[in-house]
């Protein structure tokens, strides 16, 4: 079977696109081709047919965790739904879009913070004279951010980076607080980029009395902290602090 | 790990996705994601651009699901294809944006054998690819599939087997006449 110059050099073309070995701008170029070139079609379906079975041959690996969420949103809500007018719809909606919210947040844990959370009793605040107190401190969208440890006995806390690190804005600093509880204000702990390891000095008695209740904030503020001994910037990140398993 | 449905199940559940039926597009997903990604993985080093090509894999499965038939493909192959098209355009939008190549490593080369746990079920079509690769000369072999596993462009190939970029270019097209000459026979 004579070949022409021309069908070689398409079916070469066609071979090193399946392989993957063009640049960005031939790839571009056979994808624009592909539609209007049968040959050039025929080509690359039959080095395609070629080449699958070395897929066959690649380890799976765990997807991440949120990526479907993230694909499901951009697919859009389906259109019998968000169009629906009647009661019965709108409640269906509001029920779907709470339950999607749901999820979203259960899946957005990256797995050490999952992974953590299982490992987590919850259960009543105890004096625990040489325990630990964690908390999963989460941005507004429910992802993970940072993970504190409380010490009781280095009485110390630890801040730990478990997700992506917050977007620095330049000039400004993280404080980190202590609410709820017994406190009638937040109470400021320190800031995040001076010390990995803040002592718990300030963070009251550690018993029930003084961590039942308790969570922890960060905030943004000007470099330094805040001028007021109040969180004056947004609350970025906040989590309830929990006693650790093994308490 | 969960073991992949069955192909006429994917098939059946890809023409549901095709007619936007989400129940299936998400059994779709669950079945078929781990693989996915595995291929994008290998071929996008980078944790991020992985999960991006992923997502965007999906999206144009989701798009193109009516356009999928059972005579060109299997319903894995269709979306594996898709995946590493997505891979390999995303690690040439990225070498091209920062101009700069990493440095091939060495897992590189070291993670050319198929996984063996799949080869163990490998089918006739694989062990005849394998077998006319192996024919090839091992340096050509391991360009081969440097580009085809790990998404390699000629540049690539050129800093890693120190020979200019055409030469890689001719080395290429010479190998690939030569399987597809093994493969489909000689004329």
């Amino acid at each position: 079977m004579a070949k022409t110059e021309q069908d070689r050099e398409s079916d070469s073309l066609a071979a090193e696109y399946v392989l993957g070995t063009l640049n960005a701008a031939e790839r571009a170029d056979i994808e624009r081709r592909r539609g209007r070139d049968p040959e050039l079609a025929r080509a690359i379906a039959a080095w395609e047919l070629r080449l699958d079975p070395l897929l066959a041959s690649v380890a799976a690996v765990a997807p991440p965790p949120g990526a479907l969420n993230a694909i499901k949103q951009k697919i859009g809500a389906p259109p019998d739904l968000a169009a629906g007018k009647s009661a019965d719809r709108a409640e269906i909606v509001r029920l779907e879009s709470r339950l999607r919210n749901w999820q979203r947040a259960a899946i957005g844990l990256t797995a050490l913070a999952a992974w953590l959370i299982a490992f987590v009793a919850f259960r009543e605040m105890k004096p625990v004279p040489d325990g630990r107190f964690i908390a999963i401190l989460e941005s507004k969208d429910r992802s993970p951010a940072f993970l504190a440890t409380v010490s009781v006995a280095q009485k110390a806390i630890t801040i730990m980076r478990v997700g992506d690190p917050p977007t620095g804005a330049a000039g400004h600093s993280h404080e980190l607080w202590a609410v709820g509880g017994d406190r009638a204000a937040p109470r400021s702990l320190g800031l995040l980029n001076t010390a990995s390891q803040i002592p718990t000095d300030r963070l009251g008695p550690l018993d029930a009395a003084g961590l039942g209740g308790t969570s922890f904030a960060i905030s943004l503020e000007p470099e330094g902290g805040s001028p007021t001994g109040q969180p004056t910037g947004p609350i970025l990140f906040t989590g309830k602090l929990m006693p650790a398993a093994g308490n | 790990m969960s073991k992949p449905r069955p192909l006429q199940d994917l098939a059946a559940l890809l023409r549901r996705a095709g007619d936007e039926d989400r129940a299936a597009f998400d059994a779709l997903y669950e079945c078929t994601a781990a693989k996915l990604f595995g291929v994008i993985c290998r071929i996008c080093d980078n944790r991020e651009l992985a999960k991006e090509a992923l997502q965007e894999s999906y999206l144009t499965i989701w798009r193109n699901a009516k356009l999928y038939d059972v005579e060109i493909a299997s319903p894995i192959a269709w979306m594996a294809r898709i995946a590493r098209n997505q891979a390999i355009d995303a690690r040439r939008r990225r070498s091209e944006q920062i101009s700069a190549r990493s440095e091939p490593s060495d897992e590189d080369v070291m993670s050319l054998e198929p996984d063996p746990e799949a080869a163990l079920g490998q089918s006739e079509a694989l062990r005849r690819l394998t077998m006319c690769l192996d024919a090839l000369p091992a340096d050509r072999r391991d360009m081969v599939l440097l580009a085809y596993y790990n998404g390699w462009s000629r540049e690539e190939l050129s800093d890693r087997f120190v020979q200019p970029v055409n030469t890689v270019k001719t080395i290429l097209r010479r190998s690939l006449a030569l399987l597809r000459e093994c493969l489909d026979g000689k004329n």
